[in-house]
């Protein structure tokens, strides 16, 4: 168990990396905020050692995505209307607002692997780790979910 | 601006509800957790759960008047087509009618455990989070009543049944030795008395005997809960329409820094000022580095933190370093192509021993300090460095590097000073003001790395690539 310290320490630096990843998955504000808290309700109560804060955010985002999943299979998930989020969101520029709705309506499989993989930084080999796939899987997806985000940006010109 | 930096600008910018960390705290503090979704259950859906109930009397495998089945093809060289549907394409299950399930084994193996944090996810306690069973469930309630996916790398296939309801037992093929325990093994069982195929994905560290009396002891509850109309793509594989998928052409992180970022480099034998987070609040500290020493053998190492170390485990048995069989890889898409070793080489491997003093200069004691080593290998480039890999001394395509002994993500595999603290016990007790306290770190490195090596001390572990917090530190030349 943490100290609450290091625990609110740990809550503060990594909630919104949990938010960021529950709402690529699920596409909703309310969804994304009970995921995060149960996410972190997991972290304080948990056991387990972590060698590094490396190791530590990887079990995170594993645990964030297994709530998804689980949260993805009830009958009561609540829908976001993007385009209206996005606008609530301090989007600078009208080409970031176009990226944000386009990802955001990408197949789950796609918008997450590029959640991942362009704003947290991890290869193909770790999100596979992460996703339970293989990482020809993520490969794949990557460039497929590249591919569709691409024909879709093109005709806005932002790539 | 980068795909990459518009990405971020972008994403940046969600935030989790101001109220998230009080509501953690008031939750983790209670003893049961609110349930966040309501639990409803519909007069309908118990009706159709009675129907289904009521099938399973009789023992047939039908959902409403419709026959499932389970058929297969064969596609490309190493694929197979798994598919489950009626029999009757006209056939439906009324959407809703499909309960979840909690699923809970009836018997384990000895010593294996369900994985902490996780779901329907088992383990040995000594390989955790790897290899034993993992399942997932996939549901045949919507869109076109089939299941199907495309297994790749397939090695062999045998179809079987569980405790009387179909199944395919499916074994893959691996070009390569992997870290850890990989899932080589699948097995696919069709419930149609609940509309669901489940998948469970076999460690190596288990045989098909063992994974066969795993899956006949299952035991499933129903949750009262039922899938709505909208779930998860079941298709999970889309190959039939493009077998090759290019690697994306972008990096997978900071591979290169500009000699401004690398302008915070220290060298051995300098002190410099660095900070750790201790008991809830940012503190100062200093560190040098000592000393680096490279060796063949574990001579002049011992005691308890040594004989434990993930490096000790690593060498010979007469305690050697190891050579390291570098192989370079070019991915296949497991249709038509296997991931294949295209070139090998192997190579002496040495233990690097680095030793650094970490100092309190604050004027209290300071408890728990953690603390966490990695190395990159750099080159020095026309205008900063960049990160160095191994290359084949053949011309050939591939598309990346595996290391048979040298740790996959460079990190430290001994250290010698240990808090139990819990969280891997890599932390410095306790330091009164101004004491100084030694610690020493051990890698396993690669001969060709040698005279690349820098020492990462920002506590994140970022090995493969540059960090932003790596930057910001400075990392230690060690080359040797």
């Amino acid at each position: 168990m943490f100290t609450d310290e290091h625990f609110t320490y740990l809550a503060d630096k990594y909630m919104d990396t949990i938010f960021r990843l529950a709402f690529s998955y699920m596409k909703s504000q309310a969804d994304a905020d009970d995921i995060t808290q149960n996410v972190l309700v997991k972290l304080y109560r948990t056991n387990r050692n972590f060698q590094s804060e490396a190791h530590l955010k990887n079990w995170l985002i594993r645990v964030t995505i297994n709530e998804c999943k689980q949260a993805f299979r009830s009958p009561w998930r609540r829908t976001e209307d993007i385009q209206e989020y996005a606008n609530t969101l301090a989007l600078p520029t009208e080409d970031q607002r176009d990226l944000f709705c386009l990802v955001m309506n990408l197949p789950p499989k796609y918008r997450v692997v590029l959640y991942l993989y362009y704003y947290e930084d991890h290869t193909s080999d770790e999100i596979a780790k992460m996703l339970d796939i293989p990482a020809a899987t993520v490969r794949t997806r990557l460039a497929r979910g590249r591919e569709k985000l691409k024909k879709l940006l093109m005709e806005a010109y932002v790539l | 601006m980068t795909e990459r930096e518009l990405f971020k600008e972008t994403f940046s910018q969600l935030h989790a509800s101001p109220a998230t960390l009080s509501e953690v705290m008031n939750m983790a503090k209670h003893e049961n957790i609110t349930p966040i979704r309501p639990v409803k259950r519909s007069a309908k859906r118990v009706v159709a759960l009675v129907a289904v109930a009521a099938l399973l009397v009789t023992g047939a495998f039908a959902a409403g008047n419709a026959v499932y089945k389970m058929h297969s093809e064969p596609v490309g060289e190493y694929g197979l087509n798994l598919m489950v549907g009626f029999e009757d394409a006209e056939a439906s299950v009324e959407p809703g009618a499909t309960p979840i399930l909690e699923v809970t084994p009836g018997w384990l193996p000895e010593g294996m455990t369900l994985n902490a944090g996780e779901t329907m996810k088992y383990s040995y306690a000594e390989t955790p989070f790897q290899g034993g069973f993992s399942m997932c469930f996939w549901v045949l309630d919507t869109g076109s009543n089939t299941f199907r996916e495309t297994v790749l790398n397939l090695e062999s296939r045998e179809s079987i049944t569980i405790n009387g309801h179909e199944a395919e037992y499916v074994t893959l093929q691996s070009a390569l030795e992997e870290d850890g325990v990989r899932y080589g093994q699948r097995l696919y069982i069709v419930y149609p008395e609940y509309n669901q195929v489940l998948c469970i994905y076999i460690g190596e560290d288990m045989d098909k005997d063992t994974a066969v009396k795993f899956a006949e002891n299952l035991v499933f509850e129903e949750t009262g809960e039922y899938y709505s109309e909208d779930i998860i793509d079941y298709h999970t594989e889309e190959y039939a329409e493009n077998h090759v998928a290019a690697v994306p052409a972008d990096s997978d992180g900071k591979f290169e820094a500009t000699a401004s970022e690398m302008a915070g480099l220290h060298q051995i034998g300098e002190s410099f000022e660095a900070r750790e987070y201790v008991d809830g609040k940012w503190v100062p500290l200093t560190l040098k580095v000592t000393d680096v020493t490279v060796s063949d053998d574990d001579s002049g190492l011992s005691g308890e933190m040594w004989e434990n170390s993930d490096l000790a485990s690593r060498l010979n048995e007469d305690g050697t370093a190891p050579t390291n069989i570098i192989r370079f890889v070019k991915i296949g898409d497991g249709v038509n192509s296997l991931d294949s070793v295209v070139a090998a080489k192997e190579e002496a491997t040495k233990i690097v021993l680095a030793t650094f003093e970490v100092t309190n200069t604050t004027d209290e004691t300071l408890e728990h300090i953690h603390y966490y080593a990695s190395y990159l290998t750099l080159e020095e480039t026309a205008d900063g460095y960049a990160i160095w890999a191994p290359a084949p001394e053949e011309d050939v395509e591939y598309d990346y590097v595996s290391m048979s002994k040298v740790s996959g993500d460079h990190r430290m595999l001994y250290e010698s000073v240990v808090d139990d603290y819990g969280n891997g016990g890599n932390y410095i007790p306790s330091l009164a003001p101004g004491e100084t306290v030694c610690v020493q770190v051990g890698f396993l490195v690669s001969e060709s790395q040698l005279d690349k090596l820098y020492l990462n001390l920002d506590g994140e572990g970022v090995g493969m690539a540059f960090s932003d917090s790596g930057l910001e530190l400075g990392y230690i030349d060690i080359r040797q």
